[in-house]
């Protein structure tokens, strides 16, 4: 019912009136003012909203007035019980442009003494509020200012006690001095006070829900994340007063329902939402609501009907003039193209190509829009990567963003930055620093972020952990994930993705064979994965084809990632993983010939892009093929001079087969000597083979394990060492039994 | 004046059959206000054996139209619910060939409302251009052909009670025909023939502008009780205020104790006489009694809102605003409210908005008039008031709203007529005739403006039984007075003015010093200041040098006028330092 005036607004502005007329001393001035304050300007936190009398009687009864034993709380009480008719409220209100300087008059304000008032300038938050409720008030009609008088003597009615004990005259009807001689139960009384229905009108304003869903907005849109319960609950009480709904209330409940994953619930909210707003403040609407469309299209899959919306988005705005959000189209856009090259019209990816990104990067610029620009460089920089090209550029496109970032204070795109940064040092293979970046964020950016970078940073954090072979402590470290977070659809998905891949990851190690298929079949059934997560699992699928035996099958579908990589001119870094490992695969299934052009290959191309594990296991994989071909000085030499690089990568997995391999060639070099240096070379072995063991034992890649302890007791066996060998033959058994305590 | 107190069974039947009557004919106005009267009846005890026949269906006297009425019950049962259901031309298309007199009136009637519906819709905006005289309601010449041939054929000799309702709506058409005479004999003859109908006696009413006009037709008016309610009506809206009619109120209320209505006449009375204390509390009690009033409570916003009294305003308007917002009574108690409180603007909305619920509402025309004054939209204030004297003759401060606003545009002689036709009808207001004094001071006709202005100041303290005519002007205000009696000084010092203007200086000095001597009662003014000052300057010229000296010095202290007394004084000192030198 009411657009802006409440009960507890004039308690405000009655405090205000106090504050003018210097009541308060210099001490209380700046937390009774304050305490205003809150609740005129735009909320911080939750606890802003509807103001009940407690609340008021918390901030105000423990404050000192000017008036000797008297609380500032006394003396709004006294002010508050003034107001002793609907007249007097009027009286109130039209006194209160007192209060307001006028700069017309500032020559004559000889008569107005100064000590007695303290008067607020017309553009101070106090003077504004002032001004604004002054002109509030004159809006109302008849009705409506009864209506907001009414609520007012029942706001303060609990007050009545409290006002007693100064005045012992007051009695239950003196809210009102007309009624002076009638009891409550006059049928005048009754008409007047009791005959609404509805005592909860005027308790809330519009322009208070209004600001409650502004706030859920930003925190929603901010962060990402669902409406809490909590203020889901206070705005349905809020809505129950039969205040006019603002038509912000379908947003919020459209950005819920997206997150919730509710398609037609968001479809159907958007719509009703910009059906209210479309024509708003002389000001269209519609390239905004197509841009919501687009966005809302993309994220549920339907990429071609996206790809219309956002165009017509581009052409509205730019019929419209509106840069920021001709700017913010074209920027997604490119990103549409980047993550989904496949649905993306032959037109439009045509013209997505570097200059693209030149073309906002100068945009952004031009009209100050720092975030996109932050935004823009970073997406350079990932193009960079992806390509495979200078890493110092990368860097560099890193830090203009970081710099921006920095200077400008946007704090929400930190997160996509410092991601990127941490995997780029996992790329070059520094993961101690990958690892030290998402942690920096997460105790430093993570009260500003979005939820999702919050998320990934997460994820990411727990693989890098898993890849040192930590997985059980990773996943607890996911499991302890903020619930509320994971309300999200989109973010649970991804959660739900590392999860999976972490578990599927160990279960194929552990040999469990069953359980990493059940895995696999539910992990391909996720709808939206991340790119880096569907290569993982793609590999791990490969990896187990290997254990399995499947050869054939693993060439096969080697082949076809590979085709579909280089089809959607995917991540260089993606591609050589995939060349390594179908290397590996022929090394594995006898063709070590045709697996060595294939790692050459891959080797050459991560080491143009410095990815540095990448070519170092591509140079396992060539080593191998060497060892195959009875190369081993070759191969020895190769590998020993990654090795300490290897160790450096924290990469357990690399690290355990290269041992292995370097056992190998120890084995290998063994056959071709004589004497003490054969014996040495297979002491060699076995030092590499436990080195090795340890690494597999760490990970608990049961298979590995095995064959690690039957070369040695084969190389044992050579030496004739008969109790070590059975040692570790009985070790062997205790490995099969699982029951191997190390 | 004096009818027979009738039985009070009679009485009560007669209130009864006319309450149901009259709601037959859907004249709910009528029909409430008979029941109110009726319940404001002391309770009777009812005979046991027999039904009352008003509370079996009051059919008509006459054997033939009962039967008449009888045969065609169902026709009209259905043209009665349209009726109710806003659906007049539907109500009267049903009735086309009934020929019962119930039927009859009840088809012209709903076809003069739907005529004034569709007049109301066609005006569009209070004040726009298709709002007044241009937009009519075109089916009055409609019916006053059909009921000119109905009463043209029959002759208005041997009419029975049954024709009263037809004539009751030809008089209304006549009147609203602006033909005012003929009208008024309709009503007398239909009032004749059935006194119980209540909005009869008010078109009655409405046709009177003066005093003589109703004495010229009370012989003709039937001998019943409805003549004496009818004739305290009139007689209030007329202004007059004189013990009589007061008498006549109190034994009214001794037949109808309980009776709202009188008591509003009442406190309508007091309030025209100013006392204003008492009708205040009547209003209070008949709140109390019934909260959901709304009647009349326009006139109880006017009598606080002279008393300055906001809350208890504000107050009444909370009240009538809880019961319904829509009524323009309520729109009136608000917009005094607004007015009161200097928000002119919502004022205005507020009247405005009255208007449009009743576009005959005459407070809310007067109201608006006043409001657009004091925005200073004067051509606005004059078509305000100009609309509220059409509505209704009688209302002076209507009269005299126009005469203000005229006078503001510098138009005296216009001004002039407005204030005359309002002293005429409130000849003991002393501002009517101040105005009126003032218009002819403007106009340079000094001789007019000193008698207006002694009207004024006798009609201070009207004679109450005494009526006296306009043109008599006392003689004991041929000369000055020469003792303090309580006179309005502003109006001496006027007179005053007048008498220099006329040459006669001797009688200005005179009605100076009069105006020095109501310093006894009211204290020094700036007014007495101004007579003082010019009684200075008299003697000043008159060589009277120790009387000037001693005034200018008064003035020197009062701190009235001090400049120039101050020189007056300089110039003093060196005449009277000369005549020693």
């Amino acid at each position: 019912m009411s657009r802006y005036l409440t009960p507890s607004r004039i308690v405000l502005l009655a405090l205000v009136e106090l504050y003018a007329e210097s009541r308060f001393p210099n001490a209380s001035v700046l937390p009774v003012v304050s305490f205003v304050i809150k609740h005129l300007v735009h909320p911080k936190d939750s606890s802003s909203f509807v103001l009940s009398l407690e609340e008021i009687q918390a901030a105000t009864s423990n404050q000192p007035s000017a008036v000797v034993g008297r609380t500032i709380y006394d003396l709004l009480l006294k002010r508050l019980w003034d107001i002793n008719s609907f007249d007097a409220l009027h009286t109130f209100f039209t006194n209160l442009q007192n209060y307001v300087a006028d700069p017309e008059e500032r020559g004559k304000t000889r008569d107005r003494k100064p000590e007695d008032s303290a008067v607020l300038h017309r553009t101070s938050i106090l003077g504004c509020f002032i001004r604004r409720a002054s002109l509030e008030f004159t809006r109302l009609l008849f009705h409506d200012a009864m209506a907001l008088w009414n609520s007012f003597a029942r706001f303060r009615e609990p007050t009545l006690n409290k006002y007693r004990q100064r005045n012992i005259g007051a009695g239950s009807t003196s809210f009102d001095i007309n009624l002076k001689g009638l009891s409550l139960n006059d049928p005048r009384v009754q008409k007047i006070y009791f005959n609404t229905q509805d005592s909860t009108a005027y308790m809330v304003s519009t322009n208070d829900v209004e600001r409650l869903l502004e706030f859920q907005v930003d925190i929603m849109q901010r962060m990402g994340t669902r409406v809490p319960d909590e203020v889901q609950d206070r705005l349905r009480k809020m809505m129950d007063t039969k205040v006019p709904i603002p038509s912000l209330f379908h947003y919020v409940e459209f950005l819920n329902a997206w997150r919730a994953g509710d398609y037609p619930g968001s479809f159907d909210n958007l719509h009703r939402y910009f059906d209210y707003t479309m024509q708003n403040r002389d000001r269209t609407f519609y390239q905004y609501a197509l841009l919501n469309l687009s966005i809302l299209q993309a994220d549920f899959g339907c990429y071609p009907e996206s790809v219309l919306a956002m165009r017509e988005t581009i052409k509205v705005a730019r019929d419209h003039k509106d840069m920021a959000c001709l700017n913010f189209a074209l920027s997604w856009l490119y990103h549409f193209h980047k993550a989904h090259p496949r649905e993306c019209p032959e037109v439009i990816s045509s013209r997505m190509e570097w200059d693209s990104l030149q073309f906002l990067k100068a945009k952004a610029k031009e009209g100050g829009m720092h975030h996109l620009q932050s935004m823009a460089h970073l997406s350079e920089a990932k193009q960079i990567l992806l390509s495979g090209e200078s890493i110092p550029a990368a860097f560099e496109c890193l830090l203009r963003s970081s710099h921006l970032n920095v200077s400008k204070y946007i704090r929400n795109a930190m997160g996509s930055q410092i991601l990127l940064q941490c995997s780029l040092w996992s790329r070059l293979g520094i993961s101690y620093l990958a690892r030290l970046n998402c942690q920096v964020f997460l105790t430093k950016y993570r009260a500003d972020s979005p939820m999702e970078d919050v998320v990934k940073a997460m994820c990411r954090d727990a693989y890098i952990m898993s890849m040192r072979g930590r997985a059980h402590q990773a996943l607890d470290y996911l499991d302890n994930l903020d619930q509320d977070a994971l309300r999200s659809l989109k973010i649970h998905q991804y959660w739900a993705a590392y999860v999976g891949l972490i578990k599927l990851r160990r279960a194929v190690l552990m040999d469990e064979f069953s359980a990493a298929e059940l895995l696999l079949q539910q992990l391909s059934s996720l709808p939206h994965i991340e790119p880096d997560c569907h290569l993982e699992l793609s590999l791990t699928r490969l990896d187990l084809l290997v254990r399995t035996g499947n050869f054939p099958q693993a060439l096969a579908l080697s082949a076809q990632i590979h085709d579909d990589l280089v089809r959607d001119n995917a991540d260089v870094y993606h591609r050589v993983r995939v060349m390594v490992l179908r290397a590996q695969i022929f090394g594995a299934c006898g063709r070590p010939l045709k697996g060595l052009s294939i790692s050459i290959n891959a080797a050459s191309i991560a080491w143009k892009a410095r990815l540095m594990p990448a070519v170092f296991s591509a140079f396992h994989a060539v080593a191998g093929i060497l060892v195959t071909l009875e190369e081993y000085q070759a191969a020895y030499r190769m590998l020993d001079c990654i090795m300490p690089q290897v160790l450096e990568c924290e990469d357990v997995y690399l690290a355990a087969q290269c041992f292995a391999v370097l056992a190998d060639i120890e084995v290998g070099l063994a056959g071709k000597r004589m004497g003490v240096s054969r014996d040495k070379c297979l002491h060699n072995a076995l030092d590499f083979l436990d080195r090795a063991f340890s690494h597999f034992a760490r990970i608990q890649d049961l298979q590995s394990q095995k064959q690690m302890i039957s070369r040695k007791t084969r190389i044992q066996d050579y030496l004739g060492d008969k109790s070590v060998r059975d040692d570790t033959v009985k070790m062997y058994r205790q490995l099969q039994r699982g029951v191997l305590q190390l | 004046m004096a009818t027979e107190i009738p039985d009070p069974h009679e009485l009560h039947t007669a209130l009864q059959t006319a309450a149901l009557r009259c709601s037959e004919r859907c004249l709910y106005h009528s029909a409430k206000w008979a029941a109110e009267m009726l319940n404001s009846l002391p309770p009777l005890t009812l005979p046991k054996e027999q039904l009352l026949q008003a509370y079996l269906h009051p059919a008509s006297s006459s054997a033939s139209e009962a039967q008449l009425e009888l045969q065609e019950l169902s026709t009209f049962l259905l043209a009665r619910s349209y009726f109710d259901l806003h659906e007049y031309d539907r109500c009267s298309f049903v009735l086309e060939r009934c020929r019962s007199a119930k039927a009859h009136f009840l088809r012209l009637y709903s076809r003069y409302i739907a005529g004034e519906k569709r007049k109301d819709e066609d005006s569009e905006m209070v004040l726009g251009p298709l709002d007044g005289a241009v937009t009519g309601n075109r089916e009055l010449q409609g019916i006053l052909v059909e009921l000119e041939g109905i009463f043209h054929d029959r002759g208005l000799a041997d009419l029975t009670e049954d024709d009263s309702w037809l004539l009751f709506l030809y008089g209304v058409v006549l009147a609203k025909q602006k033909n005012e005479a003929q009208a008024r004999e309709i009503l007398i003859k239909s009032v004749g023939l059935y006194p119980y109908n209540w909005a009869a006696w008010q078109e009655l009413g409405a046709t009177l502008s003066t005093l003589a006009d109703l004495n010229l037709i009370l012989h003709k008016l039937p001998n019943n009780i409805m003549t004496n309610l009818f004739v305290l009506s009139t007689n209030q809206e007329l202004y007059q205020t004189t013990d009589p009619i007061h008498q006549q109120l109190t034994d009214l209320l001794h037949l109808f104790p309980r009776s709202s209505w009188l008591q509003t006449q009442r406190a309508l009375l007091h309030y025209h006489a100013r006392d204003f204390e008492e009708a205040e509390t009547i209003f209070d009690a008949l709140t109390k009694s019934d909260p959901h009033r709304l009647d009349a409570l326009d006139h109880y916003s006017n009598i606080l809102y002279v008393m300055e009294r906001r809350p208890k305003l504000a107050y009444i308007a909370q009240l009538a605003s809880s019961t319904d917002k829509f009524r323009p009574e309520t729109c009136c108690v608000i917009g005094n409210y607004y007015s009161l409180a200097s928000e002119h603007e919502k004022a205005v909305m507020y009247f405005r908005r009255a208007l449009t619920l009743d576009r005959s509402f005459l407070s809310a025309w007067t109201l608006m008039g006043h409001e657009y004054v004091e925005m200073k939209n004067t051509h606005a204030a004059i078509e305000a008031y100009r609309r509220a004297v059409d509505v209704n003759r009688k209302d002076y401060r209507a009269w005299y709203g126009l005469g203000l606003s005229y006078e503001v545009l510098e138009m005296h002689y216009y001004a002039l007529f407005y204030f005359q036709r309002a002293a005429a009808l409130r000849p003991y207001d002393p501002s009517m005739w101040q105005a009126m004094g003032n218009c002819y001071d403007r106009m340079d006709r000094p001789s007019d403006a000193i008698k207006a202005y002694k009207r004024a100041l006798i009609s201070v303290s009207p004679p109450r039984s005494t009526p006296i005519s306009q043109s008599n002007i006392p003689t004991s205000l041929t000369t000055a007075p020469t003792a303090a009696r309580g006179f309005d000084p502003a109006i001496m010092v006027a007179i005053g003015q007048m008498y220099e203007k006329m040459r006669q200086p001797k009688e200005a000095a005179k009605w100076m010093e009069a105006c020095l001597l109501e310093e006894e009662t009211n204290g020094v003014t700036p007014v007495s200041g101004r007579a003082r000052m010019w009684l200075a300057r008299w003697e000043f010229v008159n060589e009277n040098w120790k009387r000037a000296a001693e005034l200018a010095n008064e003035l020197c202290q009062d701190g009235m006028e001090v400049e120039e007394a101050k020189a007056l004084v300089r110039d003093l000192r060196a005449r009277l330092e000369g005549e020693r030198g």
